[in-house]
């Protein structure tokens, strides 16, 4: 753990103008207003509240801090022989540079959504429902182990200079992300000829496919779940970690390519 | 093994990229002594960018190998030790200038009781306003922000330093302060290694000069120290009558040594001696004639020469 | 050239400004623990979902579903309120819910000490037309989305409903919402 890259990350993310506002608006206002709304209008909550506030939210808030916090001193590589970075001139190893990296930015994001988790729970309070200490808890360690794996994924696939794999890892966060916002329903009826019926079977297979991805990919823990199961999920302890480790490996493993900083191998 | 007195030593250096289609670095040696100053030079594509990331651990080549006094490059105790000027430096537009030196000293891994005096000795040392010092790097200048550049080197109080054109985007202030770095830094007796398309600066700076091409050490010039063999020798003198009897005596005493002139002006010659023996002879000659010598000195082989001749000519 | 500033040709290093001695190694070095953590974690992985291969968690059979085709109101005897899934067992969302809502303990508890647990399943894709009882129930709160969950008071006022597949925390909190309103 290197103290300079950790501190100077998460300065990256309060300091540059931007970021900070659409963070506080992507990752406070919003989820913040709509629980707020919602609830004085006595509604039920809707789904796209739903994703801000879990996993979906993380990455939202992830997204608008990575373009700039993890790309810091990596080089750009026009050509061979373009940019050399300044930072690996320093003695610190590749693997500590990655993993400090990862936790910086797995932090504030991981707070930033804690922090919202919080805010909407009292907002929930305030209209009466139920929020015990250990729900609240269990959240904030969900949205913490969500921005950590997320992190750790994002990493990789910033740091993998095959742009194949990079394209795949971009294709399959959209489909992702594009899964948890489409409306998670089902049209009941006959089956429909045609078009129509291809298009509902088609959202389907979308919705399904999105799904699958998270699992596998991006998997989670539902802390809360655990905290009261009767038999612990082992099971989903052993993905998160396996997944979260293969990522920072893949990550690290990348740094010390042969050739990391030039695009040419 | 490693030879007594050399600091950086490059053996067989190869590296290619684009599946050995273009070969970047072709079995390239190189020794720079302790305290040496190491000039660098040669056209675009020749390979010293390359040669830069080699000796920055970077890079890994196709063969032989890179020691910083006996250990290779990649290892941290050498990447403690080294600094570096890059050619084109990545700044954090939201930092302030002392915040990025802040950061390279504790990357740097120095005493963090003494970032706050470092920093503003490093500062001060280039020159920088100080009432830039808390600016953010998004609004310096092309010159202020090499001149952080060179700050950042100083941070570290390096032992050995690669520097890629110092003196890009400065003004004629801005060299020369990175001449006084430079030669802060020769008196301390650390090495370096720089590369620069700026010639003269490169004639005064440094010890010795290797020339790259194509990815081989075509020549290793050494700038310091007496000049043996045959060189041009530079004379001038005052003259005072209109004929130039000076110039003419000169001349007639040069032949008479066989000293041939290779020209010759109403004030000054340009002739070439076989050695510094034959030089001191010259001059005693024409100072006892009465011709009042005003200066002496042998040129060096001009540096642009290099890149006049042939490619593929031998190395020295 | 001898050496100004007195190393000794590798054999002994300087002192560096931080003194910072240590155990010297390349900076492309892998961390050992990392190898092995990810190695070990995966290793675990494959162990357990051979060992163990996709146990259903369908807690759907902690909760006692009576069929919308044989619920009568006179079964409600302890004047419950009443919660009616409507779902499909083509749809995926409607999966998705059994999987993990339906499977959390938080709403299992609310569900069967508060609520008369209905099941309405949509059977038009695989029949071709629904039961007269699903049909009605599907007018009657027009229902076309699945999932979608409506409670109901027990003389039939419609309390709140519920479109789409929820996070269990959210089915929950709107469970106890209605529970709160619905006993006014």
């Amino acid at each position: 753990m290197n103290r300079a890259i950790l501190k100077f990350t998460a300065m990256s993310c309060f300091l540059d103008r931007i970021k900070v506002v659409y963070v506080i608006f992507m990752g406070l206002v919003i989820p913040v207003g709509m629980k707020w709304e919602t609830l004085s209008r006595g509604a039920a909550e809707s789904q796209t509240f739903e994703m801000f506030t879990g996993s979906v939210g993380v990455a939202l808030v992830l997204t608008g801090l990575c373009l700039g916090a993890a790309g810091t001193s990596t080089s750009r590589s026009a050509y061979s022989g373009e940019c050399l970075p300044l930072i690996f001139s320093r003695p610190l190893t590749r693997a500590e540079y990655v993993v400090t990296k990862w936790c910086a930015i797995a932090l504030v994001c991981g707070a930033i959504t804690a922090l919202q988790n919080i805010l909407v729970a009292f907002v929930g309070m305030c209209f009466g429902e139920v929020w015990t200490v250990q729900i609240i808890g269990a959240q904030v360690l969900e949205r913490l182990l969500d921005a950590g794996i997320l992190s750790a994924a994002f990493l990789a696939t910033m740091l993998a200079r095959n742009r194949i794999l990079q394209v795949f890892a971009m294709a399959a966060f959209y489909v992702w992300l594009v899964g948890q916002t489409l409306p998670p329903v089902s049209v009941a009826g006959p089956n429909l000829p045609g078009l129509d019926g291809v298009q509902v079977a088609g959202g389907q297979m979308f919705f399904l496919a999105s799904h699958r991805i998270g699992d596998f990919l991006l998997p989670g823990i539902h802390v809360y779940e655990a905290m009261n199961a009767l038999n612990f999920p082992w099971i989903e302890l052993v993905c998160y970690v396996s997944t979260l480790l293969v990522y920072l490996f893949a990550a690290v493993a990348m740094t010390t390519r042969r050739d990391f900083f030039y695009g040419t191998d | 093994m490693q030879q007594p007195g050399v600091c950086i030593e490059v053996r067989d250096l190869s590296k290619s990229y684009k599946n050995g289609r273009v070969q970047a670095l072709d079995s390239v040696n190189l020794a720079v002594y302790a305290g040496e100053v190491l000039g660098l030079i040669g056209p675009n594509g020749a390979g010293k960018s390359t040669l830069f990331g080699c000796l920055l651990g970077l890079l890994r080549p196709d063969a032989g190998s890179v020691h910083f006094d006996g250990k290779p490059v990649d290892y941290l105790s050498v990447r403690r030790i080294t600094g570096y000027v890059p050619e084109r430096p990545d700044f954090e537009q939201w930092m302030t200038g002392r915040l990025f030196l802040e950061y390279h000293h504790m990357l740097s891994r120095c005493d963090p009781s003494t970032m706050a005096a470092t920093v503003e000795e490093c500062l001060t040392t280039v020159e920088l306003d100080p009432a830039v010092w808390g600016r953010r790097l998004g609004t310096y200048s092309r010159g202020m922000l090499q001149r952080l550049n060179l700050a950042q080197l100083l941070v570290g109080k390096p032992r050995i330093l690669l520097l890629d054109e110092p003196t890009l985007g400065l003004d004629p202030v801005g060299v020369k302060i990175v001449r006084k770095v430079i030669r802060s830094f020769r008196q301390s007796g650390v090495t370096a290694i720089i590369n620069s398309h700026q010639l003269d600066e490169i004639e005064r700076e440094c010890d010795r000069v290797a020339f790259l091409r194509q990815g081989k050490v075509e020549k290793i010039e050494n700038l310091k120290g007496s000049v043996s063999g045959p060189h041009v020798l530079f004379l001038r003198w005052t003259e005072t009558g209109s004929e130039g009897q000076h110039s003419s005596l000169v001349r007639s005493l040069a032949q008479s040594m066989g000293v041939t002139v290779q020209e010759a002006n109403r004030s000054w010659a340009r002739v070439g001696v076989a050695g510094g023996e034959q030089a001191a002879r010259l001059i005693r000659e024409v100072v006892a004639a009465g011709v009042p010598v005003e200066e002496a000195v042998a040129e060096r082989a001009r540096l642009e020469k290099l890149f006049e001749s042939e490619p593929g000519s031998q190395g020295q | 050239m001898e050496p100004i500033d007195g190393t000794t040709g590798g054999a002994s290093w300087p002192g560096l400004a931080s003194g910072g001695a240590g155990a010297d190694f390349s900076t492309l070095r892998m961390p050992r623990l990392l190898v092995i953590l990810t190695a070990a974690f995966l290793g675990l992985r494959i162990l357990l979902t051979v060992a163990a291969p996709s146990e259903a968690v369908t807690g759907g059979g902690a909760i006692p579903w009576i069929d919308a085709r044989e619920f009568r109101p006179v079964m409600n005897r302890g004047r419950k309120l009443v919660v009616y899934e409507f779902r499909a067992d083509w749809s995926e969302p409607c999966k998705r819910m059994d999987e993990t809502t339906f499977a959390s303990k938080q709403v299992v508890q609310v569900l069967n000490s508060q609520f008369v647990t209905v099941r309405v399943t949509d059977r038009q894709k695989e029949d071709g037309k629904n039961t007269p009882a699903v049909s009605d129930l599907e007018k009657r709160f027009h229902v076309s989305l699945l999932p979608t969950l409506v409670i109901t008071r027990p003389d039939g006022g419609e309390v709140s409903t519920l479109v789409g597949s929820t996070s269990a925390l959210s089915t929950y909190h709107f469970l106890t919402r209605a529970v709160r309103s619905g006993s006014r």
